[in-house]
């Protein structure tokens, strides 16, 4: 956790985007139908309604109907489906970058 | 894009209170898993590299539930199939082998534009080329040559052609029109050529003549009537008369030296599969085109072959003696052909004989004994 925060702070100093060093998780909706999540921590649970993937630091709860994980690889997670909510929870003392 | 064809992939089907917890705890593992479905309560399928397998028997150990795997896909599945089913592949390539030998083999002849007889002496001229039903020819035919030599060897032919549609080859010719003899004109038998009478043979009619009486050509021999035409045969000594040259140092021959150069064609590229060092001395080449048909179809690949022929002067000293004798050898084998089968080479006799400047140049006369009696 150390390292990709002072990896964070770096690219911050050098003026690049937040994302572009140090893992920070970078999560793309597209649609209703189709979320990628790169860097997630894990897949923490999966059904059909509620998908729920834990980030550093925080949660990320899908909810939608018939949710399919099209891809699960060690850096990126594809859920496709009709979503309803995405919600992202956020851990007690902890923040991206 | 996960991609599990290559690798080969494996459907797996979890059932239990836990199995939707499954798919994250061989995430933290390492493994990349494809196309997770919750498909009812408690039952979850997905796809997974064959090669992670190991890292789903390490979680199934502390899993409550039971794992099931189901069919596999991508290549090395497909693979282990095809071994499976080799009868099939065996088969298939077999089908496609003999068909391609069936479109190259000569199924039928049409001989058209010409008489019976001309049919026959054609059909046999081809079949001297190779060209009959049943053979396999994957080698393009030089129709110039075969034109050529065809109007050389069969008599009575002015025009050939031969076309190639699929199976059928068809060979249409224009024979020169023989003169109808008049009715009259069979009656009695005539002479064909001057001649001494060697000997007579008379089935029906009177003969006209007797034995070494000598006759003009055109000379009524045997006399018969309208009903009973006349019949026999009259063998009379001929003559004829060849000059022949021969030149002693311009016989080349072929030494046993060749080289191959094979050409793969595809579409309209062409490669060289196999260039040897050429020839030093002087060569004569011949080229040979192998086309591939699937059925009618024409395979885009061909393969043309080039094969040089390493040419040799034979410097062989003849004496006189020896190229008179083969003078006079060739002079009797080029008549013996022209006569017809029955005949046969009396005598000869050198009338004219030149020798100089490596050339010996002969006037040869010989006597025939053949059947003059034609009706």
């Amino acid at each position: 956790m150390k390292k990709r925060e002072g990896a964070a702070f770096i690219s911050k100093l050098a003026g690049l985007p937040a994302d572009a060093a140090g893992g920070v998780p970078r999560i793309t909706i597209i649609g209703s139908t189709q979320i990628a999540i790169q860097y997630p921590e894990r897949l923490e649970q999966f059904t059909e309604q509620d998908v729920r993937i834990q980030l550093p630091g925080s949660t990320l709860h899908i909810k939608g109907k018939s949710l399919e994980v099209k891809e699960l690889m060690p850096e990126e997670i594809l859920v496709e489906g009709t979503m309803t909510n995405i919600q992202l929870e956020m851990k007690q003392g902890h923040r991206f970058g | 894009m996960a991609n599990l064809f290559l690798s080969g992939g494996v459907t797996v089907i979890v059932s239990g209170p836990d199995a939707s917890l499954l798919p994250g705890r061989l995430h933290e593992r390492g493994a990349i898993l494809v196309h997770i479905k919750y498909e009812k309560k408690n039952v979850i399928r997905f796809q997974m590299r064959v090669r992670e397998l190991g890292l789903l028997r390490k979680e199934a150990r502390q899993f409550n539930g039971t794992i099931r795997l189901e069919k596999g896909t991508g290549l090395p599945f497909l693979m282990q199939r095809a071994i499976q089913n080799y009868p099939f592949i065996l088969t298939s390539i077999c089908f496609f082998f003999i068909i391609i030998l069936l479109s190259a083999m000569i199924i039928r002849i049409d001989v058209t534009g010409a008489d019976t007889q001309t049919e026959k002496l054609i059909r046999t001229f081809l079949k001297q080329e190779g060209i009959r039903e049943g053979a396999i020819r994957f080698d393009q035919i030089n129709e110039q040559e075969l034109k050529q030599r065809a109007l050389l060897q069969v008599p009575g032919v002015t025009r050939f052609s031969l076309k190639k549609s699929g199976v059928v080859y068809k060979v249409d010719v224009s024979a020169s029109s023989q003169e109808k003899e008049t009715v009259s004109s069979r009656h009695h038998l005539r002479a064909s050529k001057a001649g001494v009478i060697h000997d007579l043979f008379v089935e029906h009619g009177l003969s006209k003549v007797r034995r070494s009486e000598f006759v003009e050509k055109g000379d009524r021999l045997v006399t018969g009537t309208k009903k009973n035409p006349a019949r026999g045969t009259v063998i009379a000594e001929t003559w004829y008369k060849a000059t022949v040259t021969m030149v002693n140092d311009s016989m080349q021959t072929r030494s046993s030296k060749k080289r191959i150069t094979v050409y793969a064609s595809l579409q309209d590229k062409e490669y060289a599969l196999w260039t040897p060092a050429s020839l030093r001395e002087p060569f004569q080449s011949e080229e040979y085109v192998y086309q591939f048909h699937f059925f009618s179809y024409t395979l885009p690949f061909s393969f043309r072959t080039v094969t040089d022929y390493e040419l040799k002067k034979v410097n062989t000293i003849e004496t006189a003696d020896e190229m008179e004798k083969r003078a006079i050898q060739t002079a009797r084998t080029q008549l013996m052909a022209r006569l017809p089968e029955k005949a046969h080479i009396q005598g000869e006799n050198v009338l004219q004989k030149r020798v100089g400047n490596g050339k010996v140049k002969m006037i040869i006369h010989f006597q025939v004994l053949e059947n003059i009696a034609t009706n």
